[in-house]
């Protein structure tokens, strides 16, 4: 039996796309079969940040109102990871042609097959955001350091609690410590003071995020993307709450390689939190 | 040296320049608070939480209300019809404000009887004590008790007398929230509310 988790955030534009396709990719990479469900019917995105636009033929819709054979028949198979999967949403229909049983149907028959199921919710917290939580196990909350998403995430994590879903975490999304140690915008701690919840992980501020959606090849493929590893790191504490063992990057340029082997082996790189 | 009204002189112009120097280099080297933007915004952001937890869940404030209803009519008889209560924003502070008109005062003071019943205020203690109460040996147990009920009478001294002046403006004091994970009513927003105001009751 799989995990189904959510990942969701009131406010749009903070990151839960990208980081659905990074998280669902770094699962797959830590050998998991993974399912990422687009629940965004009539604004289908999440294909085109995974690069996958071109493949789809069935949808989520299709797939409910059993408009083809089985929901296999909607997955589309990302090729560049052994099993990562993507179930696509609508783009012609509206967000109340999927009902919430049916929403809690498709998430448990996609548990009995795959390890984790993804789920990317939609911004607002109307009818698409109740359908993308009611099947989940878990979520995760997506925010960035600034006033108006850290309010938003207050008020979805509210409204998860009243269904209760209670295991839910955190993810910081485009932290910049510059800014935070100039005491210009908010910290990790300000945030998890606000609100009061766990966090799973902090991804910073990175140009090559928007690099790779341009491109349409998840960021964890690219080496030295400090988001990327970030993701990886999540996807590890997803797998195993209790993992210690971080990936890191390492600088591989001339001069970081003179130092290494004149002061040892020490890490100059990020640290991934 | 003829000076005509409005123009300055070398010694006031000096002064000026002094003055500006000084300025320049405080602007330059002084660390006020509004610079820490990132403080500004957290408090910012409790304030504006405070509030909109209030209101997204009228129950809270419900429960509240009829508990302090409860708490104070052991003391005095009041008109609970006309009870105003919500959250006021006072500048950088949320008060609660609550108007509550005092028909007469009880003359017998029953404050015992009160603390060893189920008060309002022991409901709300209750949920956060009972671990504490397990964990501890029985003997113990008596001493917390004890020092519960001391507690008890403080506040409800307290909240007589601020009630007298029948407004009783309380600051909501808001603890660094550790979610509790208790099952929540339905469509009822949860325990971390509830943990909040035990703080302030």
């Amino acid at each position: 039996m799989g995990k189904v988790i959510v990942i969701t955030s009131g406010k749009g534009g903070v990151g839960k796309t990208v980081t659905t396709a990074n998280i669902g990719a770094s699962l797959a990479l830590e050998g998991k079969k993974v399912v990422v469900i687009d629940a965004d019917i009539g604004l289908r995105n999440l294909d085109l940040v995974m690069g996958l636009e071109n493949r789809i033929v069935f949808d989520i819709v299709d797939v409910i109102e059993k408009k083809c054979r089985s929901y296999r028949q909607a997955l589309i198979r990302d090729k560049r990871f052994k099993s990562l999967f993507l179930l696509p949403s609508s783009q012609s229909r509206e967000k109340d042609s999927v009902s919430p049983n049916q929403m809690v149907d498709l998430c448990d028959t996609l548990r009995e097959h795959f390890d984790f199921v993804l789920i990317d919710c939609p911004a607002g917290i109307e009818q698409g955001f109740k359908n993308a939580i009611i099947g989940s196990d878990e979520s995760i909350i997506v925010t960035n350091p600034e006033v108006s998403s850290v309010r938003d995430a207050d008020r979805v994590i509210g409204l998860l609690e009243a269904e209760e879903k209670s295991e839910h975490w955190l993810l910081v999304n485009r932290m910049n410590d510059g800014l935070v140690k100039r005491k210009k915008m908010l910290s990790v701690e300000d945030i998890t003071e606000v609100l009061g919840i766990d966090v799973i992980g902090i991804v910073p501020e990175d140009e090559n995020v928007l690099f790779s959606t341009n491109k349409g090849i998840p960021l964890v493929l690219e080496k030295n993307s400090l988001a990327g590893v970030s993701y990886r790191n999540i996807a590890r504490k997803l797998i195993d709450p209790n993992c210690t063992q971080e990936i890191e990057i390492r600088d591989d340029g001339f001069w970081a390689k003179l130092k290494r082997l004149f002061l040892g082996d020490r890490s100059f790189g990020y640290k991934a939190r | 040296m003829d000076i005509k009204p409005g123009e300055q002189t070398d010694q006031e112009d000096n002064n000026n320049m002094i003055d500006d120097i000084v300025e320049f280099f405080t602007r330059i080297f002084k660390k006020t608070e509004s610079d820490d933007v990132g403080l500004q915004a957290k408090e910012r952001l409790k304030l504006v939480l405070i509030s909109d937890r209030a209101t997204v869940s009228p129950h809270i404030m419900q429960s509240l209300k009829e508990e302090l209803i409860e708490v104070i009519s052991r003391y005095m008889t009041i008109d609970t019809d006309s009870i105003q209560m919500n959250l006021e924003r006072k500048g950088k502070a949320v008060a609660l404000a609550a108007n509550i008109p005092v028909v007469s005062m009880k003359r017998s003071n029953k404050k015992k009887k009160g603390g060893n019943g189920v008060s309002g205020e022991k409901k709300i203690r209750d949920n956060s004590e009972v671990k504490e109460k397990k964990e501890t040996p029985d003997i113990s147990g008596d001493v917390i008790e004890k020092s519960k009920d001391q507690e008890n009478e403080k506040e409800e001294l307290a909240q007589q007398n601020s009630s007298l002046k029948k407004t009783t403006p309380t600051r909501l004091k808001r603890k660094p929230a550790r979610r509790r994970r208790t099952r929540p009513a339905a469509g009822r927003r949860p325990s971390r509310k509830r943990s909040r105001l035990r703080d302030d009751l």
